[in-house]
């Protein structure tokens, strides 16, 4: 007898095996029961849907709490810097969402100081700040919109730059903020025009 | 049968708890002998036997009848089912906890007085995943692709598999004899 004859063979033997009669005749009616429970105890169907929407949500805001977090902290960085992209991209979505450049132009403008003082020259940095500086002004002024804020501003930038000036007057302090002074000038009198 | 058994899944999938219930009474024996098999206590087989049909009575939205048959579906919880229930018994063997393991010695006893017969002989002899290949492919007669859809494997592998356990077990007959 081959192997296979063999199983043939153990396979009656296999297939009388059966559970208890009385498992047999209420295994329906138990099971039943506990899957009435279950759906009573999670009646509505959108339950099973919440759990993973509740995830969603959390991980939603564990994203734009980082990201806020992120933001706020790139706030203070500076070109050349590992956060000064993020600070590049908050910004675009502030001015896209208030239709307002100025904050733009504002952080320009502290990059400008701050770049001054640290005298952060030689890699450039200081050199595009007063170039997109300038870009921005004009970009507001050309708008013909917050054209009194504009002048507000540039006045109080044409202050801080010339305190800045004043301070490193011993030092190489450089074009650029001379630079910078004229264009918080020649913005501010582009609005009177 | 088979048409009728895609009627009855689709009804089930759709909520009828009586088309389920129809499933339970085509399947119930099948999957019973299977776990009773691997775990050689009846009431213990009669539990997971139920706990297999309700898992897959839960799942039934995610089973895709285009992925394999219901009766492979069936298999591979109630497989889940054994290892999860084998993996827990370890963990309460290795803490000691002397309740279970008084349990577990009047499961002995009465792998002893049922392991008279051949069947009983000869799967005592295999380990679980040599046991699982002998009962779908000779006593339960599932196709190779309905066992590798089981095992989650390529068909292949199974017949190889299978072949090379026939030898093993042709071998241990004709000691035997």
């Amino acid at each position: 007898m081959n192997i296979e004859q063999h199983l043939k063979i153990l396979k009656e033997d296999y297939q009388k095996t059966e559970p208890s009669e009385k498992f047999l005749s209420q295994g329906w009616q138990d099971l039943e029961d506990k899957i009435n429970r279950l759906e009573h105890r999670h009646p509505n169907p959108i339950y099973r849907y919440i759990r993973p929407l509740a995830f969603a949500v959390l991980l939603i805001f564990v994203f734009a709490g980082s990201f806020t977090g992120l933001a706020q902290a790139s706030q203070r960085s500076l070109p050349g810097e590992p956060l000064y992209p993020i600070k590049k991209l908050s910004e675009n979505i502030i001015s896209t969402a208030t239709g307002n450049n100025l904050v733009k132009v504002n952080n320009r403008a502290k990059e400008i100081v701050d770049l001054t003082k640290k005298g952060n020259r030689n890699e450039g940095n200081l050199g595009r700040a007063v170039e997109e500086y300038r870009e921005e002004v004009e970009k507001v002024s050309k708008s013909g919109k917050n054209t009194k804020e504009l002048e507000d501003v540039l006045e109080s930038h044409k202050r801080e730059f010339q305190e800045v000036k004043e301070d490193k007057s011993g030092s190489n302090s450089g074009t650029e903020i001379d630079e910078a002074i004229e264009i918080s000038k020649s913005g501010s009198n582009s609005g009177e025009d | 049968m088979q048409d009728n058994l895609e009627k009855l899944v689709y009804k089930a999938k759709e909520g009828d708890k009586n088309a389920f219930g129809e499933i339970y009474k085509t399947f119930v024996k099948k999957i019973f002998r299977f776990i009773y098999y691997l775990v050689y206590d009846r009431e213990l087989a009669e539990d997971l036997t139920q706990l297999v049909f309700l898992k897959a009575y839960k799942s039934l939205p995610s089973f895709l009848p285009s992925k394999g048959t219901f009766q492979a579906y069936l298999y591979a919880i109630a497989r889940n089912q054994v290892i999860d229930y084998q993996r827990r018994k370890k963990e309460l063997s290795l803490d000691e906890v002397d309740e279970p393991a008084a349990i577990f010695e009047i499961d002995n006893e009465v792998i002893q007085t049922e392991n008279k017969n051949t069947v009983d002989k000869l799967l005592a002899t295999l380990d679980d995943d040599d046991k699982q290949l002998i009962i779908w492919r000779y006593f339960e007669e599932l196709q190779f692709a309905e066992i590798a859809e089981i095992l989650n494997e390529n068909e292949g592998s199974i017949r190889v598999k299978m072949h090379r356990l026939l030898k093993k077990l042709k071998e241990r007959v004709e000691k035997q004899v």
